[in-house]
C-alpha cells in the first residue's frame, strides 16, 4: 500500500483540477474557467495561463488534448467535440488537467455536458486538488477529508449518486453516512477506488433499507463523504426513466465560506 | 449508529477488504495523516494492546480529521470510535470555528411545471464529534419585484436538515423569486443550502446558494440555429439581484458568422428577478434578421465583479420529456 507524500515547506505545486466525466456519446463536453477576481491580463498567446488536460479511462490515460490557452479576455474553451473523433466517444471516466501559471490567480474550472438528445445542460467545478501531496496545513485547517450534500428528492423517478473521484496515484478509501433528521442512521462498507477511477454510488441502492425514512421526512437527509485523505466528490441526479443526467454538482466543505 | 454492521457484507465489499494491507511491506505507508502513524507502527500497537479502541486511546489513530477511521476499520475489523474524548482534537478552533452570520441566496421556481425545495444541513464535521452546532435561523421568500411575501424563523438542532418547499407555501403562480437564509451560528457548525428545482416527470436538478456572488460574464453554452428552436428544447435564463442597489446588465446575441449583434440593455432593481424566455424573447427575433445564424448569448453585467454581479440560472425544458434541467451560470 502507498500514500501520499507529506509536504513540509507548504509551497503549493500547480493547480490540479479534477472532474467527472459524462459518456462522450451522449453528452457534449467543455471544459471553461473562470479567471477569478484578481486575475488581470496579459492572456492569451502571450498570456500567462496554460492548461493541460487528460482523460482517463478505466484507470487508463485514454486522451490528452494539448496544451490550451486562454483568449484575449482570460477565457480558456477547450470542447472534446474538437478532439475526439465521433468513434471514439463511448468512453466515460475522469478528467485531470492540470493550470500552470506565473502568478497565484485563483481559477475556476468548469466541465460542463448538455444531453446531445434532450439538451439537458449541467455543469460544475471540476474538484481543485494539489496533485500526489498532503499538505498538512491545508488538510487540518480546511477538513478537506469529508464533505456533505444536504437534501435527497424523496421520488422514486429520480435518482442520486455520490460520484468519487481518485486522481491520485494511490488507492484511495472513503465512506458514505446517510443522516436523515438530526442523526446518522447507516454508514456504508469502506469503498476502495484505485488510482485514476472513479465510483459512483447510488444512494437508493447503498441505503436502500432507508429510503422508506427519508421519504418521510420529506427528503430533510443529508449525505456525508469521509475520505481517507482530501475528497473530490460529486453528487449526479438523474432522470430515472430517460437516463438523462439533470446534475452534477460538488458536495460541500463542512466549513463556513 | 451504525445498523449495517448486523447486515451481511456483499461479495464485492469483501473483495475490496481483503486489498489492504496485509505485509509488512505495506509498513511505511502513513495511515494517519494528521499524526503521522503508519500502518507499521499501528499494527505493531494494536498488537501489543489488542483491540482499535486502546490504539486510538494511546496514538490518537482516528482522532484527529477522522479520514482515516475508513482505513482502520478495514485494517482491524473493529469500529473506530465516533467522537473525541481526549480533548485534544486539533480540529476544534482551527478554520472551521467562524462564529457568525452567514447569508445565502438563490433563485426558486413556483409554477404549473417546476417547483422547489431548498435543503440546508445544520451540519458537522465527523471529526468534530457531538459538538453542540445548534442555532437559529431567519429565513424569507423575496418576490420577483423584491418584496419580502413570507418569513420566518426556525431553530435547528445539530445536523438537522432544513427544508421550505414552494408547494407547500401560499405562494401565488406563476411565482419566481428569491429565497434568503440567514444563520445566526456561534459554534462550529457548517451549512449551505441547496435548491432542487422539480417538474412534474420526476426530473430534479439542484444546485446550491451563491451568497451574494455572481458572474459578470457568462455565455450560454451553446450556439443557437433556427434548427435549436424547432427542436423540442426550449432555453430559459433566471437572473437574479441578490444585491441592496440596482444593477444594470445588457444581453447581447451575436451571429457568430457575420459578427452583428443585437443588444437588449436592462436592469434588476434590489433583490429582483426576472425570467426570460431565450428562445423565443432573443433568439427568434435575431434568426429573422439572420435566417441562417449561429447565435451565441452573453449577457454582462460590466465592471462588476463575482462579488457585486448578478446570479444567472440556465433552465431547459424538453417537450417531448417534460424534462427540465437548471444550472447556475
Amino acid at each position: 500500500m502507498q500514500s501520499p507524500l507529506i509536504r513540509t515547506d507548504e509551497e503549493l505545486s500547480p493547480l490540479f483540477f479534477a472532474g467527472p466525466l459524462l459518456s462522450l456519446r451522449e453528452y457534449t463536453t467543455v471544459i471553461t474557467n473562470f479567471p477569478g477576481t484578481n486575475c488581470t491580463g496579459p492572456y492569451g498567446a502571450t498570456g500567462t495561463f496554460y492548461l493541460d488536460v487528460s482523460i482517463y479511462h478505466q484507470g487508463k490515460k485514454v486522451w490528452e488534448c494539448g496544451t490550451a490557452h486562454t483568449d484575449q479576455d482570460g477565457v480558456l474553451h477547450i470542447s472534446f467535440d474538437d478532439f475526439i473523433p465521433r468513434a471514439e466517444r463511448e468512453i466515460d471516466g475522469i478528467l485531470i488537467a492540470e493550470f500552470a501559471h506565473s502568478r497565484s490567480v485563483p481559477v475556476e474550472l468548469y466541465i460542463t455536458h448538455a444531453h446531445r438528445v434532450s439538451g439537458a445542460y449541467v455543469a460544475y467545478p471540476a474538484a481543485m486538488f494539489l496533485g500526489d501531496e498532503i499538505y498538512s496545513t491545508v488538510h487540518t485547517s480546511e477538513m478537506e477529508n469529508a464533505l456533505f450534500w444536504p437534501g435527497l428528492r424523496p421520488d422514486e423517478r429520480c435518482q442520486h449518486a455520490i460520484n468519487v473521484l481518485n486522481p491520485f496515484k494511490v488507492p484511495y478509501q472513503y465512506q458514505l453516512s446517510l443522516f436523515v433528521g438530526d442523526r446518522i442512521v447507516a454508514r456504508s462498507e469502506p469503498r476502495k477506488i484505485k488510482p485514476f477511477h472513479y465510483r459512483n454510488d447510488v444512494i437508493e441502492e447503498v441505503f436502500s433499507e432507508h429510503m422508506e425514512e427519508v421519504r418521510a421526512h420529506a427528503g430533510r437527509a443529508a449525505i456525508c463523504v469521509s475520505g481517507q485523505f482530501k475528497v473530490l466528490a460529486n453528487m449526479v441526479i438523474q432522470h430515472v426513466a430517460s437516463g438523462v443526467v439533470t446534475t452534477i454538482d460538488h458536495l460541500h466543505r463542512y466549513i463556513l465560506v | 449508529m451504525r445498523e449495517e454492521e448486523s447486515q451481511s457484507r456483499d461479495p464485492a465489499t469483501v473483495e475490496e477488504v481483503r486489498l489492504l494491507p496485509t505485509s509488512e511491506s505495506d509498513d511505511n505507508a502513513i495511515i494517519c495523516f494528521c499524526y503521522r502513524l503508519t500502518a507499521g507502527m499501528l499494527r505493531d500497537t494494536h498488537r501489543k494492546l489488542g483491540c482499535l479502541q486502546e490504539v486510538e486511546r494511546v496514538t490518537r489513530a482516528g482522532q484527529g480529521c477522522s479520514g482515516c477511521q475508513v482505513v482502520l476499520q478495514s485494517m482491524f475489523g473493529e469500529t473506530p470510535s465516533d467522537t473525541h474524548t481526549d480533548g485534544l482534537n486539533p480540529m476544534v478552533g482551527s478554520s472551521c470555528f467562524k462564529p457568525g452570520t452567514k447569508l445565502m441566496k438563490g433563485f426558486i421556481v413556483s409554477s404549473d411545471e417546476l417547483e422547489s425545495t431548498v435543503y440546508s444541513s445544520n451540519g458537522v464535521a465527523p471529526a468534530l464529534g457531538g459538538c453542540d452546532a445548534s442555532m437559529d435561523v431567519e429565513y424569507a421568500v423575496v418576490d420577483h419585484q423584491g418584496s419580502v411575501v413570507l418569513s420566518n424563523s426556525v431553530r435547528l438542532s445539530t445536523n438537522e436538515t432544513f427544508s421550505f418547499d414552494t408547494a407547500s407555501a401560499p405562494l401565488p403562480k406563476p411565482f419566481y423569486g428569491m429565497f434568503v437564509m440567514q444563520l445566526g451560528r456561534a459554534n462550529v457548525g457548517a451549512s449551505r443550502f441547496n435548491i432542487f428545482w422539480r417538474d412534474r416527470h420526476g426530473g430534479a436538478s439542484s444546485t446550491h446558494e451563491n451568497g451574494s456572488t455572481g458572474r459578470p460574464k457568462v455565455w450560454l453554452p451553446l450556439l443557437f440555429t433556427k434548427e435549436t428552436l424547432a427542436s423540442q428544447t426550449s432555453f430559459h435564463l433566471a437572473v437574479m439581484n441578490p444585491h441592496s442597489v440596482s444593477k444594470p446588465f445588457t444581453v447581447t446575441v451575436t451571429d457568430t458568422r457575420t459578427k452583428r449583434s443585437l443588444v437588449w440593455k436592462g436592469g434588476l432593481n434590489p433583490y429582483c428577478v426576472t425570467w426570460i424566455d431565450v428562445s423565443r424573447e432573443l433568439c427568434a427575433p435575431a434568426l429573422t434578421e439572420w435566417p441562417e445564424g449561429r447565435l451565441s448569448v452573453q449577457l454582462r453585467t460590466d465592471d462588476l465583479d463575482m462579488y457585486t454581479a448578478l446570479s444567472t440560472y440556465l433552465f431547459t425544458r424538453n417537450a417531448s420529456l417534460g424534462l427540465w434541467s437548471c444550472n447556475h451560470l
